[in-house]
């Protein structure tokens, strides 16, 4: 819409204002993660009164944040690895070739978007259970390897891409799997940064699995381990700050770097 | 073989590793699901006795149940409405070729992607009695703030809070498409007809337009509120005295805690008709426009 320049200029002031209050929260924690952890009060939490960098190596050293570290990047990359993988084979089916019982199958598949994970919490653990995954990565990883929002997003990403830069390669001979491979896969690339955005930071965030499916100490991930972490040093806040800080990096940095992506992803799929 | 069947063969074998993977962690649990809830079944025990609806019996008499029920619905009525009001706002305001648009809606869309537990650990602390930013603030205006996080009547609010402040940068950028699909060409025709910018457009343009989106919006958020469980765990470990012990809450209880199976299984069963009927009335009242 176009605005008069006044109307503009409040417009811009009262958003700065609300984006402000938004952002509060965040540089507060990194005011705190950088304070005095013998002095902390209120009349530091807006100003940095110092820069005391070693809370973050005493915090990534106090409980096991390496080790929580590499667990949750094999997990989440992994995941997100076999995400884009089973999802590009799907979608590409379901959006290019005929075949007997798409719809249905294609219908069936979709519909267990709306099955929220948490109420199947009890039947997945029963089956990790028998298969003796309880506590491995195969508990973390395989149940969340295909995402019924990964074949979506892919089928009606191909949907869009043009017949003739197939044919031609059927014309050489070609099989559909060279085919995915070599001119729809590259042509593919940003909805494949858009469903890795997706996958990674959610898989990066997750909570409720590992807190069900891991039970010792070396197993845990990142958002366990600072759950754990939060359990043991209570009022510990600048430690605890500095924790939140580095846990928090890796995702607040790749929304950054794919923030197209993501807002465009959101805004075509409605969904998470 | 003619062309269709090798086709089908190929397709098959294409989609095969997503369906496989599908049936066997969302379908098939969902049959047992049902199963496991009509058993009495211990998770310390190898023995399953079938029970029939006596679980569902057990925990709709179960005061904790009940409790749950009521905490789940004052979560969804406290972040929907307030939620959907601030996201709507946010997308009008930033619907506009303001400067620096784009990163005024990052900076508000940056909390969506921070973990629950890592704004969990820092509400917790903006929520501390005493050296807590939101208490101080208060007592900058003279009111003596409470005791969030040990108050049976605060520890909800400071949880319904920050998922406000966490998801309003979510339903924002869904309002923001939905602001955007609606054509330059039908606020200029409302203007020739004489209607006045501001809240003339708004009523008889933007909200009838922008209706299947806030439809949308609602469901999602609805189906997101019911399913809450990271946010009470990580702040308050769905206390103090089971204030804040939703639905999911309970079940995680029920069955990692106590072990008690059959019950846990079917007061999921309770929820997951709950979603399907929720998302029944997205299909039947919303246009899939979205």
């Amino acid at each position: 819409m176009q605005l008069r320049p006044t109307c503009s200029r409040i417009r811009f002031a009262a958003s700065l204002l609300i984006a402000a209050l938004f952002a509060l929260p965040l540089w507060v924690v990194l005011v705190t993660s950088l304070d005095d952890p013998a002095g902390l009060g209120f009349s530091t939490w807006l100003i940095p009164s110092r820069l005391r960098f070693e809370n973050y190596v005493e915090a990534w050293h106090a409980t096991n944040f390496p080790r929580q570290f590499v667990n949750s990047l094999v997990v989440a990359l992994a995941v997100t690895a076999g995400q884009v993988l089973t999802s590009l084979m799907a979608g590409y089916a379901f959006a290019r070739i005929r075949f007997i019982g798409r719809d249905v199958i294609l219908m069936a598949l979709l519909s267990t978007i709306i099955v929220p994970f948490q109420v199947l919490v009890i039947p997945v653990f029963v089956i990790l259970a028998k298969l003796s995954w309880i506590n491995t990565y195969w508990a973390l990883i395989v149940p969340s390897l295909a995402n019924a929002f990964g074949i979506f997003l892919f089928a009606q990403f191909f949907r869009t891409i043009p017949y003739e830069l197939e044919e031609a390669a059927y014309v050489d001979g070609a099989t559909r799997w060279r085919v995915l491979w070599q001119i729809m896969v590259p042509l593919a690339r940003p909805a494949i940064a858009t469903l890795f955005l997706f996958t990674f930071i959610a898989e990066w965030n997750e909570l409720f699995k590992p807190l069900v499916f891991t039970s010792t100490k070396d197993m845990r991930t990142v958002q366990l381990g600072l759950s754990v972490f939060q359990e043991q040093f209570r009022v510990d806040y600048v430690h605890l700050m500095a924790a939140v800080v580095f846990t928090t990096v890796p995702s607040v940095l790749l929304f950054l770097l794919g923030q197209k992506h993501f807002v465009k992803g959101i805004a075509t799929t409605g969904l998470k | 073989m003619t062309r269709l069947q090798k086709d089908t063969l190929t397709a098959y074998l294409f989609v095969l590793p997503a369906a496989l993977l599908l049936s066997v962690f969302v379908v098939y649990p969902i049959v047992d699901l049902v199963v496991v809830s009509l058993h009495e079944w211990n998770i310390l025990e190898d023995r399953m006795t079938y029970v029939a609806a006596a679980n569902y019996r057990a925990v709709l008499a179960d005061d904790a149940f009940r409790q749950a029920f009521v905490n789940t619905l004052i979560f969804v009525a406290g972040t929907v409405p307030t939620g959907m009001v601030i996201s709507l706002g946010l997308a009008l305001l930033l619907d506009s070729r303001i400067r620096a648009v784009r990163f005024l809606r990052a900076a508000i869309f940056t909390p969506y992607v921070t973990s629950t537990v890592a704004a969990g650990v820092v509400f917790v602390w903006l929520f501390d009695v005493d050296q807590g930013s939101v208490n101080a603030v208060l007592g900058v205006v003279g009111i003596k703030g409470p005791n969030w996080l040990q108050s049976e009547a605060w520890a909800m609010p400071a949880v319904i809070l920050m998922t406000l402040w966490r998801q309003a940068g979510y339903s924002m950028v869904l309002f923001l498409a939905g602001l955007q699909a609606i054509p330059e060409s039908t606020y200029e025709a409302a203007t020739i007809d004489g209607a006045r910018p501001g809240w003339q457009t708004f009523r008889h343009i933007t909200w009838p337009q922008l209706w299947p989106t806030t439809f949308f919006v609602l469901v999602v958020s609805v189906i997101f509120a019911f399913r809450a469980f990271e946010p009470m765990y990580v702040m308050v470990r769905g206390g103090p005295v089971g204030s804040t012990t939703t639905l999911v809450y309970y079940v995680f209880d029920r069955a990692f805690r106590f072990g008690d199976m059959g019950q846990a299984a079917a007061v999921s069963t309770l929820l997951l008709a709950l979603v399907l009927a929720l998302t029944w009335l997205q299909f039947r009242f919303g246009r899939d426009e979205v």
